[in-house]
């Protein structure tokens, strides 16, 4: 992938050498004429030679800067490839520094000093350690004089974004109690009887029905073929609320692997339910709030990990506004309604109630004081501990701890109850 | 180990201008000018590009005091001297942080021919104005060099810009 070309800009300025060189030469004739003795000015020849000397071995040249990065994508840990050609119209010497806005480099250098022939290559690969968005460029190139009085500088390229995008992990076993379903088979149990793993019920024998669907206990009892139904299986709509406001009351450090996990929980949900042919939407709240209506398919995945990418915690609006005005818009009635977030507020725990009769609602609320000390934390944690209950009785909460395993969390929390209608 | 190479070259060279010049001087400039040699060889060899401006600092009362006691041509291209391994070490300093393509040698070439040209105008121009020094008012030679320095900058921001 190869960055936009694009007109460098330039700019020259005098630098702190040649403001040096100036300083010393006016110090030097300031001398002179207090001493009233002409002779350190003798000084002030070399420097004046040696300054203009310079000026004239100033390269005149134009330069072109290409950068390719092997990815625009990739998973938070992973290494990102780039390349950066470097031309100029005639041999100079030159300060060529390529910017990297995160991450870190860790092979070969996004910086040189090199000499501009007909092009210089400079290839690093930068880690990725974390999940955000890492701006490749613009790079620098600077130019000048023997003695670097005075520089050339050229910022040329436009910045490359690449996508950190969160790291997967098991998110199987969640369970989902949506009872509104699409028309395509899914993993959703539907109020419907057909094809599926789930006993709905018994009815007699149809012309077409599969021997192994017969229930031999049922016909020896009534005397007359009985065969087994089953749920329907279908797909269903299902809205992510990521939130990562209110996490203020955290350390910063600690503040960023809390969103990361949310983020990560996030991601491999999306990708779990878009698998299954579900439709995913999403609602994120940070520092930028965003949504995305839900849709099929790989696209929507990608839009989903990298909105997801670009999370940052912090709190331009509150959470209430998305899920009251936000979820009636997105999110059909009775369709899967999944918000992740702390419960640090008791609005938030109120808003979510309120959905809880119109949808289907999971609540996976990542704890923050796991593993923490202080009475201060202590408190925090016995008011977000209330709201977990309190918010448990009217739907389903998953309280989890970041890096224990999301499903053990989910089984402590209970199977979905069944769509109403079902009769299983 | 060429960089080393280089590094101990300027100190040792810088450290015979500084005994050359504080010979003859007080005992605090020459102190100064003795112990010069430390910041350049730390600065050409870890990168810390200031200590360049020190090392000169320490090294130009001595430097001024030559210019005031002895020959004009002597104490002239002694501040030539100093320029140049001033430079170079500079130039050294600027390389130790950022891999270098053929850079550093390509600029030592460079700032020799700079030196090079220097030396050669300074020499004839302060023999000249030796042989001319009675005639010469040093407040003539002052406006002409302040002019000088200020048409220098004039020209380098035109080219520039």
């Amino acid at each position: 992938m190869s960055s936009p070309r694009s007109p460098c800009r330039r700019a020259t300025r005098l630098t702190a050498k040649g403001r040096l060189y100036l300083a010393l030469a006016l110090g030097l004739l300031l001398l002179a004429a207090v001493l009233e003795n002409f002779r350190p000015l003798a000084l002030t020849v070399p420097l004046a030679l040696m300054a203009g000397f310079s000026g004239l071995l100033h390269p005149r040249v134009e330069v072109r800067v290409e950068r390719e990065v092997e990815r625009s994508r990739v998973v938070a840990g992973e290494r990102v490839r780039v390349k950066l050609r470097v031309r100029s119209s005639a041999p100079a010497l030159a300060e060529v520094r390529d910017r990297v806005s995160r991450g870190s480099v860790v092979r070969g250098s996004s910086g040189a000093l090199a000499l501009l022939g007909g092009g210089v290559e400079l290839e690093y690969e930068a880690l990725l350690e974390r999940r955000g968005v890492c701006e490749l460029g613009p790079a620098r190139v600077v130019l000048g004089d023997p003695l670097r009085l005075w520089e050339e500088e050229w910022v040329c390229g436009e910045a490359v974004e690449v996508y950190a995008l969160p790291k997967l992990q098991a998110a199987r076993g969640v369970g989902l109690g949506a009872s509104y379903t699409g028309v395509w088979p899914g993993e959703v149990l539907s109020r419907r009887s057909g094809r599926g793993y789930e006993f709905y019920g018994v009815r007699e024998y149809a012309r077409g029905d599969e021997l192994r669907r017969v229930n031999w206990k049922a016909t020896a009892r009534l005397g007359r073929l009985m065969v087994n139904e089953r749920v329907e299986e279908r797909v269903t709509d299902a809205l992510i609320v990521v939130d990562a406001g209110l996490l203020g009351l955290l350390p910063g450090e600690e503040v960023e692997g809390l969103v990361d996990a949310e983020a990560s929980l996030a991601a491999s949900l999306a990708l779990h339910l878009l698998r299954s042919g579900n439709r995913v939407g999403l609602v994120l709240r940070g520092r930028e709030s965003l949504w995305l209506r839900p849709a099929f398919g790989r696209r929507q995945l990608e839009a989903i990990l990298c909105a997801l990418a670009r999370l940052e915690p912090g709190e331009p609006a509150p959470l209430d506004y998305a899920l009251n005005m936000l979820t009636p818009y997105l999110l059909k009635p009775n369709a899967e309604f999944i918000a992740i977030t702390p419960l640090l507020d008791a609005y938030v725990a109120e808003s979510i109630a309120q959905l809880a009769p119109r949808y289907s609602v999971l609540v996976i609320s990542p704890n923050p004081f796991a593993g923490r000390r202080g009475a201060a934390y202590r408190m925090l944690e016995v008011e977000r501990n209330s709201l977990v209950v309190k918010l448990g009785r009217v739907c389903r909460v998953v309280d989890w701890s970041p890096g224990s395993p999301l499903p053990r969390a989910a089984r402590r929390a209970g199977r979905p109850k069944p769509p109403r209608g079902a009769r299983a | 180990m060429k960089r080393r190479l280089a590094t101990a070259l300027v100190a040792l060279s810088w450290l015979a201008l500084s005994a050359a010049l504080s010979l003859g001087a007080p005992p605090l400039v020459a102190l100064a000018s003795l112990l010069s040699p430390i910041p350049l060889a730390v600065a050409a060899a870890t990168g810390l590009r200031p200590l360049v401006a020190l090392a000169f600092a320490a090294q130009l009362p001595a430097l001024v005091l030559a210019s005031l006691r002895g020959s004009l041509l002597l104490s002239a291209l002694a501040m030539l001297a100093a320029l140049y391994l001033a430079e170079v070490a500079d130039l050294l300093a600027r390389s130790a942080e950022l891999p270098d393509l053929g850079y550093v040698r390509e600029a030592a070439k460079r700032v020799s021919a700079v030196a090079a040209l220097s030396l050669a105008v300074t020499a004839g121009a302060t023999a000249a104005s030796e042989q001319l020094a009675p005639p010469l008012d040093p407040r003539v030679a002052i406006a002409l060099l302040l002019a000088l320095a200020l048409l220098a900058l004039h020209w380098a921001r035109g080219e520039g810009g």
